[in-house]
């Protein structure tokens, strides 16, 4: 018998090669425990339907928590934390002026999905498509209507206001 | 730090013969087991009544899904997981009591500790309903029964306790919704003076009710107090489905009569809840739904019974609208066909009966100018109203309200501190729970208005260092109490020059509310503030599909406009939801049968129609701000809204929640 306590995988994330033990139950677990790679959240693992932990595998959005850490041996794995700051800024800031983001749980996960549909799409992302493509997360703050605001402004490049709130009455967050 | 995993019982009702650590104890990576007879203080917690054992030990008795039996600490989180499955537990099972209303007669008790399977009566009573109800032109009798729902917050339960062996304290990290009733508690367990022990609020990661009770932080405490280490310990999800109170399910016999314009001329209602094993706040869910149970209208007589009963079936509490939901679907049911009786429409009904300033209401309570805010928001929405009525689309109205606030004679008390540093920053502290809604936001927004601060300065922090939290963040008071609270402290702090370095306390109290039924109070002031709802589903005739929502809410006064409608279009999905998708089902043995997140049946984003929301402010008197509140009226209106687009589609009267349309392909 194997003994997995031994065994590494190696592969890359976030622009860093890295070995983790074979034996974390998913990769979602070896991000986490192992690299303190803490964006992507863990809201229902091993189950994978939540989509917290959607990390993108070789440009593809994956739900860490279904992927086996073994599978992941030679491959490039990009969290929120590897994602080009300026490009981070624009999703932050897009979800805060839009107010797509309540308890946040949910969101790392949303914008490595967003991501990868914006990455592909760009300006000619439809919103029912997006809305589709999020039949993998679950969101129980926010009813997803200011999440497809944000990803559309991004989307679009649309200019955000990400002014810190004012007195009562102001929209800011 | 070390990890900890919890071992939850196998029977809901049982008798603990012995519990075996030993297997556990000798797993890799295991640093100690803990259970009952390790606890040095008071083995029983919870909010009000405390009847929540902390742990089963053996001899004594289970009552629920959710009952821990032992704590295991391990280096890792995946090595306690494995041992605590490794504890082996000798049962003697006993009948589990599933059915509520069999269970109120049962001469069995259905939860160890306690002498009677029922954990409340509410009743009130306005005139005589029944002789109305004989006289009236117009009467439905209906029973409607909702279901119980999960929450389904996407973080699950986590907590950190780090002691600090030295100084003989601990510093916990709860992302509960309470942390002083959290610090109280874990002092109590621990059988420590409650300055001992620091509970800091983590942000947590969605709550809506579910976070109130104490999940594992008494448990994990106690682990890390008894090693002088550090422990963590997360719930998995099916833990978390197992253990947290969840929303009542309900069923409601209505009578409602009218006369031949349509005007009410009498309800009666007795309802009776499933409440699950420990009380929680059952018995204020159950209250709330008496008091609520005549929805926003005027009402010459009443007559209202509710019952909440204890079962082995999950516990039920706290869940964002609290037993108004439940009532009010029952209520908005009853209006509509009688609505059909008269042969007017849901808005016209509704015109003719809602409540206005100066009248009595419910229980007795004699509102104020703030309700108002019912018959602006029914106005306000009558142009959409009348045009998607005109369209030939399937048109279903709710109308609504929640309080704000505890009311029922609760002293609610609210402190916050506003301090200067010699750095410029500005240290904003209340004592209200951080869960997505922006209650920090909230603080922050109030001291930039009355100390014109740069927002960029402030930094706002919740922990149990000041005494400022007096309970729950539940109820939608956050945003009237942090604002009200820091209000006051910046006023304080103006007085005084805002001197660096000083903790400028704010208070304010709200102390003028009474009981629901009191003999001495007819005309009780049960709640300070209510919120106001209308909304409208506007449905496709031939497929039912919901092709659009329109809520129009009145908040008082919108502190931020975007959370507001942040909330309410959270609050209307889970409001469709609750309408149509959702349940959380229990088998005859007490354990819950969903236990997946997808089995919930939460809508997903492709299925949530376009939300149009409106919001309207009517300003509440003896109000900061004039604010009422926003966080649970969002599905308070949403179901019956449902219902009836429903039955304009098809001409089926539903009783029953979740709802199916009539060309549904589910099996009921």
């Amino acid at each position: 018998m194997t003994d997995t306590a031994q065994q590494t995988v190696s592969f890359v994330v976030n622009g860093t090669p890295v070995s983790v033990r074979a034996g974390h139950p998913h990769l979602l677990a070896a991000l986490r425990e192992e690299l303190g790679i803490t964006s992507p959240k863990d809201g229902c693992s091993p189950s994978g339907q939540c989509g917290c932990c959607t990390v993108m595998i070789d440009g593809k959005a994956q739900v860490s928590c279904q992927y086996p850490v073994t599978r992941a041996e030679g491959r490039t794995v990009t969290t929120l934390e590897g994602v080009d700051q300026t490009e981070r800024k624009k999703y932050s800031d897009a979800f805060a002026a839009c107010g797509g983001l309540q308890c946040g749980f949910c969101i790392p996960g949303i914008v490595m999905r967003a991501k990868s549909q914006v990455d592909k799409k760009g300006a000619d992302l439809k919103r029912e498509d997006m809305a589709r493509h999020l039949g993998a997360h679950l969101c129980r703050c926010t009813g997803y209507v200011k999440v497809l605001d944000a990803i559309e402004a991004v989307a679009k490049g649309t200019p955000v206001d990400v002014s810190l709130p004012g007195g009562v009455g102001s929209r800011g967050l | 730090m070390l990890h900890a995993a919890l071992h939850l019982t196998e029977h809901t009702r049982a008798d603990i013969l012995r519990i075996d650590t030993s297997a556990a104890e000798a797993a890799e990576g295991v640093v100690a087991v803990f259970t009952r007879r390790d606890v040095p203080g008071t083995n029983m917690v919870g909010i009000i009544h405390k009847d929540w054992p902390v742990f089963i030990g053996e001899g004594e008795r289970t009552s629920y899904a959710g009952d821990v039996l032992a704590i295991v600490v391990a280096g890792t989180r995946q090595q306690a997981r494995a041992a605590a499955a490794l504890v082996r537990v000798e049962y003697s099972v006993l009948r589990p009591i599933v059915d509520a209303e069999a269970a109120i007669d049962d001469p069995e008790i259905a939860v160890w500790g306690t002498d009677s399977n029922v954990l409340s009566r509410s009743e009130y009573a306005r005139g005589d309903a029944d002789a109305a109800l004989a006289a009236s032109a117009h009467v439905v009798h209906e029973t409607f029964r909702t279901q119980r729902i999960e929450h389904a917050f996407l973080e699950p339960e986590s907590t950190l306790a780090v002691p600090d062996t030295a100084a003989g304290t601990m510093h916990v990290y709860s992302g509960g919704q309470g942390v002083w009733d959290d610090r109280d508690q874990i002092c109590a367990i621990l059988g420590v003076a409650t300055d001992r022990v620091t509970v800091e609020l983590v942000s947590n990661g969605g709550a809506f009710g579910g976070k109130e009770d104490m999940s594992n932080q008494g448990q994990t405490a106690l682990a890390a107090w008894l090693l002088g280490r550090p422990v963590k310990c997360t719930l998995s999800r099916e833990e978390s489905l197992l253990i947290h109170a969840k929303r009542h399910p309900i069923r409601m016999e209505y009578w409602a009569g009218c006369d031949a314009e349509g005007r009410l001329t009498a309800v009666k209602a007795r309802m009776v809840g499933d409440s699950g094993a420990y009380a929680s706040v059952g018995m204020k869910v159950l209250e709330r739904a008496a008091g609520h149970a005549t929805g926003p209208y005027h009402t010459p007589a009443v007559d209202v019974q509710s019952v909440a009963v204890r079962t082995n079936n999950p516990v039920c509490g706290a869940f964002r609208g609290f037993g108004a939901n439940q009532a009010q679907f029952a209520m908005e049911g009853c209006l509509d066909r009688l609505a059909e009786m008269v042969g007017i429409s849901g808005w016209e009904i509704r015109k003719r009966n809602v409540i206005h300033p100066g009248e009595v209401w419910g229980p007795g309570q004699i509102m104020d100018e703030g309700c108002a805010g019912a018959e602006a928001c029914l106005d306000a929405i009558k142009p959409q109203y009348d045009a998607a009525v005109a369209s030939g689309a399937a048109v279903g109205l709710g109308l609504g309200l929640k309080n704000s606030g505890l009311g029922n004679g609760f002293r609610e008390v609210t402190r916050a501190v506003v301090r200067f540093e010699e750095d410029g920053t500005v240290e904003v502290r209340h004592g209200w729970t951080e869960m997505g809604q922006g209650v920090h936001t909230v603080a922050l927004q109030v001291a930039v208005e009355e100390l014109g601060l740069d927002p960029a300065r402030i930094r706002v922090i919740v922990d149990t260092t000041r005494q400022l939290g007096f309970g729950q963040t539940t109820g939608s008071r956050g945003t009237l109490m942090a604002a009200a609270s820091v209000q006051a402290a910046c006023a304080e702090a103006k007085a005084a020059g805002c001197a660096p370095g000083v903790d400028y306390t704010g208070e304010y109290v709200v102390d003028w509310t009474q009981h629901l039924g009191d003999p001495d109070h007819p005309n009780p002031t049960i709640h300070s503030a209510f919120g106001y709802a209308a909304q409208m589903v506007v449905m496709d005739r031939e497929t039912q599909a919901i092709e659009r929502v329109v809520a129009v809410h009145d908040v008082g006064r919108a502190v931020n406009p975007t959370l507001c409608e942040g909330q309410i279009e959270g609050a209307v999905h889970m409001g469709l939801g609750y309408a149509l998708t959702e349940d959380f089902p229990s088998d005859e043995r007490g354990f819950p049968t969903n236990m997946t997140l997808r089995s919930l049946g939460i809508l997903r984003a492709k299925d949530v129609p376009p939300i149009d929301v409106t919001i309207v402010e009517c300003p509440q008197p003896r109000s900061p701000y004039g604010i009422k509140g926003v966080g649970e009226i969002g599905l308070v209106p949403t179901a019956p809204a449902v219902a009836a687009a429903l039955h304009a589609a098809d001409g089926v009267w539903r009783t029953t929640l979740p709802m199916k349309p009539k060309n549904s392909d589910n099996d009921d």
